[in-house]
C-alpha cells in the first residue's frame, strides 16, 4: 500500500503526496538486492531518488525512480560547481547550515570540494526519508536528520554488521554513537538484527524485511539424476563464502569414492588460496570455475544441476539460495546468518553448522541419495517457502510499513 | 669468491635465513657478498661493507632516469644485446623481453662468481643473466615459490632448470616438489635447512605442575597459508573438551578481519589475542612463557619459528606441510598432524594437554637437543661454503 505525506499547498489546501525516499548505496546501479528493493518500492507508488556515483549508464522504466548521480572527472567538477552555486542562490540557509556542519566552504581545498560535491545533490532535493544501504556510511549522513529533519533509515546487511566492526574498533565506536540517532532500521534477517543490537540499534526500531522474489512459476519437472552428483555453488570469490570448507568436504566425498562434479559460478579470478587447495586436494578435474554469468544463464545452470551448495561463513540471506528453491533446485546450506530462517533441515532443504566440512559432506550425501519421492517433497516445500515468505509482494508491504511508521513518527 | 644475492628487498629482522647467511659469508676471508634488491627497504639490516644495489623499480622521477642511464652505461651494449638475444632465442616475446631487461639491468654490471636468486620466482624472466655476466647461477626454493606459484603458472620454471647450475632447497619435501616441477636432475639440488643461533634461543626449565591455563602461541603472518583458521577451529573443539587455555598470535597481515570474525563466531573472544608485530626481545619473552607452540600451516617451507620454539623448550604441534614434518619429528620431538583437518589437530592438542608431565618434559628435552645438534648456525655455514665451492 502506498505511503503518502500530508502537504499544504501554496493556496493553503492540504493534500496527500507520495513520500520522497532517497536511496544511497554509493554507486548506481547497486547490488542485485538493492536494485530489487528500488523496483519494489517504486512500484508501490513511492518516489525514489537515487544518489551516488554513476557506475554505468542506468535507466529505470518506472518514472518514479530519479537519478541524481555524481559524474567522475572534469564533468563531475563542473556539475558539482553548478550544484553548489545553485544551492548558494536558491537555498542560502541550507548552504549556511551545511558550511557550519562541514567546517569549511566548498572552495577551501580539494578535499572540501569533494565532500560538498557528494552531499549537495541530497540537500538540493531533500527527501522525506533517507535510506542508507550500508552501515559504514551511516555516520556520513546523520547530519541530514540533525540539520534538516530528514527521517533516517539504515539497512543492516552482511559484512558491515557481522564482522567489519569486530576487526575495526573505531568503526564499532562510530556505530554505537550513530545508531541510536537513526529513526528505523531494515534488517535482512533476524540474525543480523540481533547483531546490530550490540551496536545500539534499538530492537523496536528494527523491521526484518526478507528479500523478495517475483511470484515463482509452477515447480518445473527435474531431469532424472545421473550417477554423478552435479553440485552448483554461486557467489563471488571471497573468504566469507566458505568455498575452502566446501573443497575440504569434497575431498572427503572423493576419498569415499563418491562420483561428483562441482560448477562454481563466481565472479572474478580464482584466488591463489583456492587454486592451491583444489590442486593440493586433487580436485582439479572435478571443479569447474565459471568466472561470471548473467542471471538468466545462472537460472539455466540451476536446471542442469542436482544440488545447490551454500558453504558460507556469513550471509544475510543468500538470494541465490532463494532463487534455487524457487526453481526447484534443492539447497544444502550452512546455518550462517539468516539461512536458518529460510531452511528447515530435512524439510525444505538441508542445514549444516558453519565451518563443518564433515557435516557438509554428510548433508550432500543425504540429499543426493534421497529417494526421488522424498526429494520431490523437499523441492515442493522449498517452492512453497518462497511463495509464502519470500515474495516481492511481502517485501513491498514490509518497506511501505517501515516508511509509514517512520513518517508517522514525525 | 664473489656472490651476488638477488632478493625482492633487503632482508628484515624476521628473515634470519638470509641475514645470517650474508653475515657469515661476508666475514669469510677472500669472500665478498653483494645484495641486489628489487625494492627499497626502509630499514635495511645489513652488516657494514655489504655492497647493495637496487633495481629500477626502487626509484622514481629524476633519480629513476639517472639510475637508468647509470645502469645502461655500466652494463654496456654488448651485455644488453646478448641478454635480449638469449631471451629471444628462448621464445620470449618482445614485450616480455623488454620487461626482462628492465628487471635485470642492475644485475648486468655486477662482477661475481655466483648469481644466486633468493627465491625461485625472482629468477623467472632473468634466467639468462648469469650466463651473460659470466657467473654461475643458483636458485633457492623456499616453499611458496615451488609449491603454490606453479599451480597458477604451470611450467614457469622450464627455462630455470636449463640455466641453473645449483638448486638450493630447505627441506626434503621441497626437493621432491622441485623434481615434480620438472627439474631434470636430483644431483644439482642441495638441501640446506634453516638454522638458529642456539646461544640466543636457550631452553627454559619446564615449570612443575600442570599449566593452567595452557599458554599457546603461533608466530605467523596473518596469511591463509599459515592455516590459522583451521587452528582456531581446532581450538574451539579444545575449548569444548574443557581445556583451559589462552592463544596468542604474533604477526600482522591481510587476513586479520577474517580471523577476528572466526574468533568471534567460534566463541573464542576471551581466549585469543592478536598481538600484532612484536620486537624480537618481546617474541623471545613470549616463547619463554609458552607451554604449547602451534604451527598448523597449509604450506610451509621449513619455519624458523618452530626451530626457535623447540630450542626454547616449548612443546610443538605442527602440520605436515612440507618441511614441518622434518622440522618436528612426530612422537619424538613434537607432534605432526595432517594439514586441513581441524578435528585431528584438536584431538592432538587435547592429548598433549592430558599427557603425563614427565613425558612432556622428555619430549621438550629431546627437541631442544636435536635443534642444537642439527640446526645450528655453524652447521648451516659449512653447508653454504661447500654449496658454492
Amino acid at each position: 500500500m502506498a505511503v503518502y505525506r500530508k502537504e499544504v499547498s501554496r493556496a493553503g489546501s492540504v493534500f496527500d503526496r507520495p513520500i520522497r525516499l532517497a536511496v544511497f548505496s554509493g554507486v548506481i546501479p547497486s547490488t542485485t538486492f538493492i536494485e530489487q528493493m528500488i523496483k519494489v518500492v517504486a512500484r508501490d507508488g513511492i518516489e525514489v531518488l537515487l544518489f551516488g556515483t554513476l557506475h554505468e549508464p542506468t535507466r529505470y522504466p518506472n518514472p518514479r525512480v530519479k537519478i541524481f548521480s555524481n559524474r567522475p572527472g572534469l564533468a563531475g567538477m563542473a556539475q558539482g560547481l553548478g550544484r553548489i552555486l545553485w544551492l548558494l542562490m536558491a537555498r542560502y540557509s541550507h548552504y549556511r547550515k551545511l558550511k557550519q556542519h562541514l567546517g569549511k566552504g566548498p572552495f577551501s581545498d580539494s578535499a572540501s570540494f569533494s565532500k560538498w560535491q557528494k552531499v549537495v545533490p541530497v540537500v538540493l532535493h531533500l527527501p522525506d526519508v533517507f535510506h542508507v544501504q550500508w552501515a559504514k556510511a551511516a555516520g556520513d549522513w546523520i547530519f541530514l536528520r540533525d540539520l534538516f529533519g530528514v527521517k533516517m533509515v539504515l539497512s543492516l546487511r552482511g559484512a558491515h554488521i557481522n564482522y567489519s566492526p569486530l576487526a575495526n574498533s573505531a568503526l564499532a565506536r562510530q556505530y554505537r554513537e550513530v545508531f541510536p540517532k537513526y529513526d528505523a532500521f531494515h534488517a535482512v534477517s533476524k540474525a543480523i538484527a540481533r547483531e546490530a543490537e550490540r551496536y545500539g540499534a534499538a530492537a523496536e526500531k528494527i523491521s526484518v524485511i526478507y528479500s523478495g522474489l517475483p511470484e515463482p512459476a509452477n515447480l518445473p519437472e527435474r531431469s532424472s539424476r545421473t550417477g554423478v552428483i552435479r553440485l552448483l555453488a554461486v557467489g563471488r570469490i571471497h573468504w566469507k563464502k566458505g568455498y575452502h570448507v566446501l573443497l575440504d568436504a569434497l575431498a572427503s566425498l572423493m576419498a569415499e569414492g563418491n562420483q561428483f562434479r562441482l560448477t562454481l559460478i563466481a565472479r572474478g579470478e580464482m584466488t591463489e588460496e583456492l587454486a592451491y587447495q583444489i590442486h593440493q586436494l586433487g580436485l582439479s578435474p572435478l571443479v569447474h570455475h565459471i568466472p561470471g554469468l548473467s542471471h538468466r544463464e545462472v537460472l539455466e545452470q540451476m536446471r542442469q544441476h542436482d544440488l545447490l551448495v551454500l558453504p558460507s561463513l556469513e550471509e544475510g540471506i543468500a538470494n541465490v539460495a532463494l532463487e534455487a528453491m524457487s526453481v526447484g533446485l534443492p539447497v544444502v546450506s550452512t546455518d550462517c546468518g539468516g539461512m536458518g530462517e529460510v531452511i528447515e533441515d530435512g524439510q525444505n532443504g538441508w542445514l549444516v553448522p558453519v565451518r563443518d566440512a564433515a557435516g557438509l559432506k554428510r548433508a550432500i550425501e543425504r540429499a543426493s541419495t534421497l529417494p526421488a519421492e522424498q526429494l520431490d517433497a523437499v523441492r515442493k516445500e522449498a517452492h512453497k517457502t518462497i511463495q509464502l515468505r519470500f515474495s516481492d509482494r511481502l517485501a513491498m508491504a514490509g518497506f511501505s510499513e517501515l516508511y509509514r511508521k517512520v513518517i508517522e513518527c514525525a | 669468491m664473489r656472490i651476488a644475492l638477488v632478493l625482492a628487498s633487503v632482508p628484515g629482522y624476521s628473515e634470519t635465513f638470509f641475514r645470517s647467511k650474508i653475515d657469515f659469508l661476508s666475514g669469510m676471508p677472500g669472500w665478498k657478498v653483494m645484495v641486489l634488491a628489487d625494492r627499497k627497504a626502509t630499514t635495511p639490516l645489513l652488516p657494514e661493507g655489504i655492497e647493495l644495489h637496487y633495481g629500477l623499480g626502487a626509484w622514481s622521477g629524476v633519480t629513476f632516469l639517472k639510475k637508468l642511464i647509470q645502469y645502461v652505461w655500466a652494463a654496456g651494449p654488448i651485455k644488453i644485446v646478448r641478454l635480449l638475444a638469449a631471451n629471444r632465442a628462448s621464445g620470449l616475446g618482445w614485450r616480455m623481453n623488454v620487461s626482462s631487461l628492465y628487471r635485470s639491468i642492475h644485475l648486468l654490471s655486477v662482477r661475481c662468481d655466483w648469481l644466486h636468486f633468493g627465491f625461485g620466482t625472482m629468477a623467472i624472466g632473468r634466467e639468462h643473466v648469469a650466463a651473460v655476466i659470466g657467473a654461475r647461477m643458483a636458485v633457492s626454493f623456499r616453499g611458496f615459490d615451488i609449491c603454490i606459484y606453479p599451480v597458477k603458472h604451470p611450467g614457469c620454471y622450464r627455462l630455470t632448470w636449463t640455466c641453473t647450475d645449483r638448486v638450493h632447497v630447505i627441506s626434503d619435501d621441497l626437493r621432491q616438489a622441485v623434481l615434480a616441477n620438472g627439474c631434470p636432475s636430483s644431483d644439482q639440488i642441495i638441501k640446506i635447512t634453516p638454522a638458529i643461533d642456539t646461544h640466543v634461543f636457550q631452553p627454559v626449565r619446564m615449570p612443575e605442575g600442570e599449566p593452567h591455563p595452557w599458554r599457546m602461541l603461533t608466530l605467523a603472518r596473518l596469511h591463509w597459508k599459515k592455516g590459522l583458521e583451521y587452528t582456531l577451529e581446532a581450538l574451539a573443539e579444545v575449548q569444548r573438551a574443557g581445556i583451559s587455555f589462552t592463544y596468542t598470535v604474533v604477526g600482522e597481515g591481510e587476513e586479520y578481519e577474517r580471523l577476528m570474525f572466526a574468533v568471534h563466531q567460534l566463541g573464542l573472544s576471551d581466549r585469543v589475542i592478536f598481538a600484532g608485530k612484536l620486537p624480537p626481545e618481546a617474541v623471545r619473552e613470549l616463547l619463554r612463557s609458552t607451554d604449547l607452540y602451534l604451527q598448523y600451516s597449509i604450506q610451509e617451507g621449513f619455519c624458523n619459528a618452530v626451530l626457535e620454539a623447540q630450542a626454547m623448550g616449548c612443546l610443538c604441534v605442527v602440520s605436515d606441510a612440507e618441511g614441518l614434518a622434518e622440522n618436528v619429528l612426530h612422537g619424538m620431538t613434537g607432534w605432526v598432524v595432517p594439514r586441513r583437518q581441524a578435528a585431528r589437530l584438536a584431538d592432538q592438542i587435547v592429548a598433549v594437554c592430558n599427557s603425563a608431565q614427565a613425558a612432556r618434559a622428555e619430549m621438550v628435552q629431546r627437541a631442544a637437543k636435536r635443534i642444537s645438534g642439527e640446526f645450528s648456525l655453524d652447521r648451516q655455514r659449512h653447508e653454504f661454503v661447500s654449496f658454492y665451492q
